[in-house]
């Protein structure tokens, strides 16, 4: 085989095997069990100032979350688990820290995937 | 076990001085027709369907319309102060005076299905 041949089979090998990775991971990505976020949800009592159905905080403080994007509620929450200890991100409130803090990467993703399965009252417009 | 408690306190009290913060800005009332002229920033990424970040987490950025404004401006003032961390936010709010940020989170806060797009935009 000639090295320029030998470099392209393994250039194939390797991509084929990020191709697994990438889809392996793009599996449990979409494994976010919404009946969990829900328990969860229920569980944490994050109706307590969320509101009823996420969508109608107790005060204007509070975010509306029903409807909102899953990936940035997840990044939202893994943020409160980070803290605001590091200057390029983590996020500090001490409500949603205690919240968070024994929940796994997983859960908040089972979270996040139950909160954007609920219709709200957010919009995108410009 | 000492250690965590007096974190807490830290915190708490960290957050009682971020109250009063928000507090001491509650006079700005918000003006969402003023704040039409003042959200080219925002829209660029904001009211893009399907926008995501790159860095240092790939998400789509949050739907605003809707939201509730003092969640809004809190989240801009502690973007301008470094509390809350995200270097284009950051950049943009540092741009933003108490009262930009008090029309841009009365505008957002204003947004229903049935709201027109912007017209200046």
């Amino acid at each position: 085989m000639k090295p320029s041949k030998a470099l392209h089979s393994s250039f194939k090998a390797a991509s084929a095997a990020a191709a697994l990775i990438g889809m392996t991971a793009f599996g449990s990505a979409h494994a976010a069990d919404v009946a969990n976020g829900k328990a969860l949800s229920d569980s944490h009592n994050c109706a307590a100032c969320h509101g009823p159905g996420l969508n109608k905080p107790v005060s204007g403080e509070y975010p509306r979350l029903a409807g909102q994007h899953a990936t940035y509620i997840y990044w939202a929450l893994r943020q409160y688990q980070i803290g605001g200890n590091n200057p390029n991100f983590g996020r500090n409130n001490a409500i949603m820290a205690a919240q968070v803090q024994n929940l796994s990467q997983s859960d908040l993703k089972d979270l996040a995937a139950y909160i954007e399965s609920l219709d709200g009252s957010l919009v995108l417009k410009k | 076990m000492n250690n965590f408690v007096g974190k807490c306190a830290v915190i708490a009290a960290l957050s009682g001085l971020a109250g009063f913060a928000s507090e001491a800005s509650a006079d700005v009332v918000g003006n969402a027709k003023a704040a039409e002229g003042k959200v080219a920033m925002c829209i660029g990424c904001h009211g893009i369907p399907g926008y995501r970040t790159a860095y240092p987490e790939v998400y789509e950025v949050p739907m605003l319309g809707g939201q509730n404004a003092q969640y809004i401006a809190n989240a801009l003032h502690a973007y301008k102060k470094g509390d809350r961390h995200f270097d284009t936010m950051r950049a943009i709010a540092t741009t933003l005076s108490d009262q930009d940020i008090a029309d841009i989170a009365a505008y957002y806060a204003a947004q229903t299905p049935q709201s027109k797009n912007n017209p200046d935009k």
